[in-house]
């Protein structure tokens, strides 16, 4: 039973169509890279599977639900910006994630923080933008959520960041859960993905598994990409 | 979930509110010495001046920043970045208003507590013991030749309608930054001219349903019973609380509609 579904999903700004029609079903147990141009309607796709978009037409459905508090619950969600309240502390916001979330692993979370040698005390907003990213990744891989939202989660960090980021995602998702990445650095994370989703001025230009793209194509996944999407 | 909600609320404003009464007490302390031991010479008076325009400035700086915060928390913490964060909490739209309403409002009443201690601390400082007993066993005594008895209770129901008073205010403000926020850019622009449109709509009704109450002789089946003390009628009192229960009910359906079935996070 598919744990994400999106059923004519169309949203629009004004006359423009972020995303249009979009028909998509992901099973568990999959890592799903979303990829796309910038403004091909990936972040909308992702904001209105966690309802904070509202969508002009059509549904999305986490493990069979509308998006509300009962999927908050299960799905594990990482904007692509900065989006935890720079005044508190790294403690602080793992209190706070405590507090809200019942899947919540403080001791994962604390002994990921102190692989990093981040000081706890520390007011998030001291930290540098490579450490920041990492922070709030961990705070997201520490829960044991049926669906990872991983918004551009490697974009705009070092190499080395890039590396450390995937490792803790193969690492820490729960075997059964759906990992949704969204992003346009294919090269770094096709090493992981087990399918891909093509999105192209808000539609689904492609949706396959990757070894059979690969076999089918005779390219990378990166490669196809550049050849889908050649300026 | 909202307990916990306000208690996140709380320690957001705790940490700009509380330094600035705990500063305000401190210059209240040294206002009550200086009164005490300064001198009539001028070093002291302008010591004095300086201190009270310390005082008064912390005061207003208190009162300004629990109103600024009480719709920054709103706006920043919700429609923001943080908004990220709080609409992925599983938490109904309803607790993160709720939350914002009541940790607004307690720490208005927190500020009207702490201007009373600060009253309270500069009076001690500033009188000699026995001076300040002889003082509240007169204001005491005062209160009881008043006899209050009846009033009390229209005083305390006054209090109510204050509070709710408040809550209305403050629900406006949320709708108006809800409904503003549905424009695609310039956002606090239409917040600001639906905060206005939300007023006209409202004093228009408000004068409709006035006329309607001269009309049919409320209005002067009130004044005549009541004869200027018309603060004491329990039919004011509660026509003014079912009128405002009914502007915050319709308040808080539009800012939970808004922020619910119509947001779009930017």
């Amino acid at each position: 039973m598919a744990v994400l579904e999106c059923m004519h999903l169309t949203k629009r700004y004004g006359n423009l169509a972020a995303l249009d029609n979009i028909d998509l079903s992901l099973e568990p147990g999959r890592i799903v890279g979303l990829v796309g141009p910038n403004g091909s309607g990936k972040t909308t796709l992702i904001k209105l599977a966690q309802h904070l978009l509202t969508p002009t037409g059509g549904e999305v459905l986490i493990d069979g639900m509308k998006p509300g508090p009962e999927t908050k619950a299960v799905v594990s969600y990482l904007p692509d910006r900065d989006f935890l309240p720079s005044w508190m502390n790294v403690e602080s916001l793992l209190y706070f994630y405590e507090d809200f979330y019942k899947d919540f692993d403080m001791d994962k979370a604390v002994q990921m923080l102190q692989a990093l040698n981040i000081e706890p005390r520390r007011p998030f907003k001291s930290l540098s933008k490579g450490t920041k990213e990492k922070v709030q990744l961990i705070m997201t891989m520490s829960r044991s959520a049926k669906v990872y939202l991983l918004d551009e989660p490697i974009a705009g960090v070092d190499p080395a960041a890039r590396d450390y980021i995937l490792r803790t995602i193969i690492g820490n998702y729960s075997e059964n859960a759906l990992v949704l990445i969204s992003t346009h650095l294919i090269a770094d994370v096709e090493p992981v993905l087990d399918e891909v989703v093509f999105l192209k001025q808000g539609h689904i230009e492609l949706h396959e598994n990757t070894d059979a793209l690969r076999e089918r194509t005779g390219m990378s996944v990166d490669n196809y990409f550049r050849e889908v999407y050649r300026c | 979930m909202l307990t916990k909600l306000i208690g996140y609320e709380m320690k957001a404003f705790g940490r700009i509110i509380l330094p600035l009464y705990a500063a305000t007490i401190g210059m209240a302390i040294i206002m009550g010495v200086g009164i005490r031991v300064l001198d009539e010479d001028l070093y002291s008076n302008l010591l004095g001046a300086v201190i009270i325009m310390i005082f008064v400035s912390l005061i207003i700086a208190t009162m300004v920043m629990t109103g600024v915060l009480c719709v920054q928390r709103f706006y920043r913490n919700l429609l923001g970045n943080e908004g990220y964060l709080m609409f992925s909490l599983p938490v109904g739209t309803h607790q993160l208003i709720l939350a914002k309403v009541l940790s607004s409002l307690i720490w208005t009443l927190l500020g009207g507590v702490a201007g009373v201690c600060t009253v309270v601390v500069m009076g001690l400082m500033a009188i000699p013991l026995q001076d300040t007993v002889r003082l509240f066993k007169e204001i005491s005594m005062h209160l009881r030749m008043l006899s209050l008895g009846k009033e009390l209770g229209a005083i305390a129901v006054w209090f109510v309608i204050f509070i709710l008073f408040f809550v209305a205010s403050l629900m406006q403000i949320y709708t108006a930054i809800a409904v503003g926020h549905q424009w695609s850019a310039h956002r606090i622009l239409g917040s600001v001219l639906a905060f206005f449109g939300i007023g006209i709509v409202r004093n228009t009704l408000g004068g409709l349903v006035g006329q309607i109450g001269y009309r049919i002789g409320w209005a002067d089946f009130l004044m005549a019973r009541f004869e200027g003390k018309l603060f004491l009628a329990w039919q004011f009192q509660l026509v003014l609380i079912v009128s405002t229960l009914i502007l915050i009910a319709v308040y808080s359906g539009v800012t939970w509609y808004f922020l619910d079935r119509r947001l779009n996070l930017e």
